[in-house]
């Protein structure tokens, strides 16, 4: 199953991407802040990080440095989610590794969903997607297929 | 006259008065007990006398000599005692300015020798040849009055430039080949945080002088001038900038340093306010407005079947499609801050305007009156790609294309394209409601909406932004933008240019 990290501090928003990641059948993470995400990074190897950028501790700028400074994480593809809407903070983001830079409020959540997944599918040319439909949450009242 | 003989003592005589007579200067023959023995005509007519009448009269009392300030000399000081007494020549310039006032009352500067008449060792007398100086001392007056003007206009100069230097709210050094420091201005010691104008550029004793002691020694070596922005010193933002000075007179020859100190801390801290505001402006409202754009649609993807009411999923529709509006609204209050303060890049990448078109009416297709069809019109192979920002041509032809939706029920839509010199003219064209007349000039402006008045605004059409966020766009990329035709009840074409190089 694929596993998710979504570092933001915004429970706002922490707690509604948690909710449809769940929902779409992927095992999810959160982390509060950049050092936690940091950590959580290297223990969770999770499968893709979804990542802010306007932050406490660490900004989600410096936590994706540090991700691909890391051997052992800087594989992982990092798509950064963010309501910051400045063309330049997209280039910065692309230079600095990230395979995307998503304004959040442009998208609804299952949209968001939906891109994560193609993010994944083309990153995992070694695996086979898996179907691994448990339902822990809510039943989805359009199950999407489910990685 | 036979060449041969000596000529007569007499005639010597006889010419000797003639040269006399002639000459363009005054000559007086002065006895030892200074009385005039003789005078020339030009001395009678300079001294305004006859000779007949002043004959055995005593050269003091006949002329009286001034100063420059009026004050008649004493008879001691006069070159004809001086003569007397010291044996020798003696000379008046124009420089001693002395002046003979004549029985007119006419004052005149004058220039004399007096030499002494000797015999057997003894002076008999003198001889004095005095000519009015006038000309000279007006010349020379004039010099000096020259010389005084310009020295005048130098040090007007020199202090303006001084009180330049001084009042220059730009920090300014100049030191010397040996990083001497000649002038340094309030401003820089401000800057360095000194009330101390130090010595040289090596003894300004912070982080801030071994820049600018770096920053000579590279003008030294290479003879460049450098700039070195954003220098942070003593929580100051500074620009540095360190000019060679090279006299080319000599060779070229490097002479010094000239420095510039800059504060740009307020500059920094206000650009940065500006930058961040808009951030968190943008930031702040979007993520609640994001929050219940995700948990409505989230409601309406997951949860529908909870929805047991229609008028209850009605609400949470509409919940979500307010959200929607308030974002897009948020968002053209941002661009167009961004677009007013020329924040806004305009990249240059090659687009091709009918295959963007295309992937507009893909979009927005869903959002059509049902039965009004929108197509791009074939654009041919002819059309060339043009030279602009892919995103923001996209966000002008939505407006257009969703403002063409939004007014026509029934009948098409339609985007065609022609060439127009070096620029391609797209054009979005409806059979909808059109403009009314009145209103067809202010489509343009900042929040005019094709509505009669404030109250009978229509709030579902947005902010009244979009037309002119789309304006400023397309002249940001050099084309424009204008209303082509409108008819009531028959429809409304907008068309823009955009170049192709």
């Amino acid at each position: 199953m694929a596993k998710i990290l979504i570092i933001e501090d915004d429970p706002l928003m922490s707690r509604m991407y948690q909710k449809i990641f769940s929902f779409e059948q992927y095992d999810v993470d959160m982390a509060n802040d950049g050092e936690e995400g940091l950590l959580k990074a290297k223990n969770l190897k999770p499968t893709a990080i979804l990542l802010d950028v306007m932050m406490p501790k660490l900004n989600g700028f410096q936590v994706l440095e540090r991700l691909k400074l890391d051997p052992d994480l800087k594989d992982i593809p990092v798509i950064m989610l963010t309501n910051l809407a400045s063309e330049q903070d997209a280039e910065t983001a692309m230079l600095k590794g990230a395979v995307k830079y998503i304004v959040k409020s442009q998208y609804d959540p299952k949209e968001v969903t939906k891109m994560v997944k193609e993010i994944i599918i083309a990153n995992s040319r070694d695996e086979i997607p898996t179907t691994d439909v448990v339902a822990t949450q809510p039943v989805p009242a359009q199950p999407e297929q489910s990685i | 006259m036979d060449a041969s003989s000596p000529a007569p003592v007499e005639n010597l005589l006889i010419d000797a008065q003639m040269i006399l007579s002639a000459m363009g200067d005054a000559v007086i023959l002065i006895n030892k007990d200074q009385t005039i023995a003789m005078m020339n005509p030009q001395a009678e007519k300079l001294l305004e006398v006859r000779f007949a009448d002043i004959q055995g009269k005593k050269w003091n009392e006949v002329t009286v000599a001034y100063n420059l300030n009026g004050v008649p000399i004493l008879s001691g000081e006069r070159s004809i005692t001086r003569c007397f007494t010291t044996g020798e020549t003696a000379y008046t310039t124009v420089d001693d300015e002395h002046y003979y006032k004549t029985k007119s009352g006419r004052l005149f500067p004058i220039s004399s020798s007096t030499a002494p008449l000797r015999k057997d060792d003894q002076i008999i007398g003198a001889v004095k040849v005095f000519r009015d100086a006038s000309r000279e001392s007006k010349y020379r007056l004039a010099i000096a009055q020259q010389m005084g003007q310009q020295t005048e206009d130098i040090k007007v100069e020199q202090l303006k430039l001084l009180s330049s230097i001084t009042n220059l709210p730009i920090g300014f050094i100049i030191a010397d080949a040996n990083d001497k420091v000649l002038i340094s201005n309030p401003a820089a010691q401000k800057i360095m945080d000194s009330y101390v104008i130090p010595d040289s550029v090596s003894s300004i004793n912070s982080a801030l002088g071994q820049q600018l002691q770096h920053m000579c020694d590279v003008c030294k070596k290479d003879q460049k001038s450098l700039t070195v922005k954003d220098y942070t010193f003593n929580n100051k933002f500074l620009k540095l900038l360190a000019a060679p000075i090279i006299l080319y007179e000599s060779n070229g020859n490097y002479v010094g340093t000239a420095m510039l100190l800059e504060d740009e801390t307020e500059q920094k801290v206000l650009e940065r306010s500006k930058d961040e505001f808009f951030s968190i402006a943008s930031h702040e409202l979007r993520t609640p407005l994001t929050a219940i754009r995700g948990n409505t649609s989230m409601i309406l993807d997951y949860f529908v079947n909870e929805l047991k009411q229609d008028s209850l999923k009605e609400m949470i529709q509409d919940i979500h499609e307010s959200s929607i509006r308030l974002i897009a609204m948020v968002n053209d209050f941002l661009d167009l801050s961004r677009l007013e303060q020329q924040k806004l890049e305009f990249k240059k990448e090659f687009v091709h305007l009918s295959d963007l078109a295309n992937e507009v009416v893909t979009e927005l297709a869903p959002t059509l009156h049902s039965g009004v069809t929108l197509a791009v019109s074939p654009a041919g192979d002819g059309l060339p790609v043009v030279k602009c920002d892919k995103d923001k041509i996209k966000e002008v032809l939505i407006n257009l294309v969703g403002n063409a939706i939004k007014f026509t029920e029934q009948g098409s839509i339609q985007i065609s394209f022609a060439i127009k010199d070096k620029f391609v003219e797209t054009t979005v064209s409806d059979s909808g409601r059109g403009i009314p007349i009145a209103n067809q000039a202010l489509l343009f402006r900042k929040f005019q909406q094709a509505g009669e008045s404030l109250l009978t605004r229509d709030t579902t059409k947005g902010t009244g932004l979009g037309l002119y966020i789309s304006k400023l766009m397309i002249e940001g990329m050099g084309g424009s933008i204008w209303l082509a035709r409108s008819e009531p009840e028959k429809g409304t074409a907008f068309s823009f240019t955009l170049p192709t190089v």
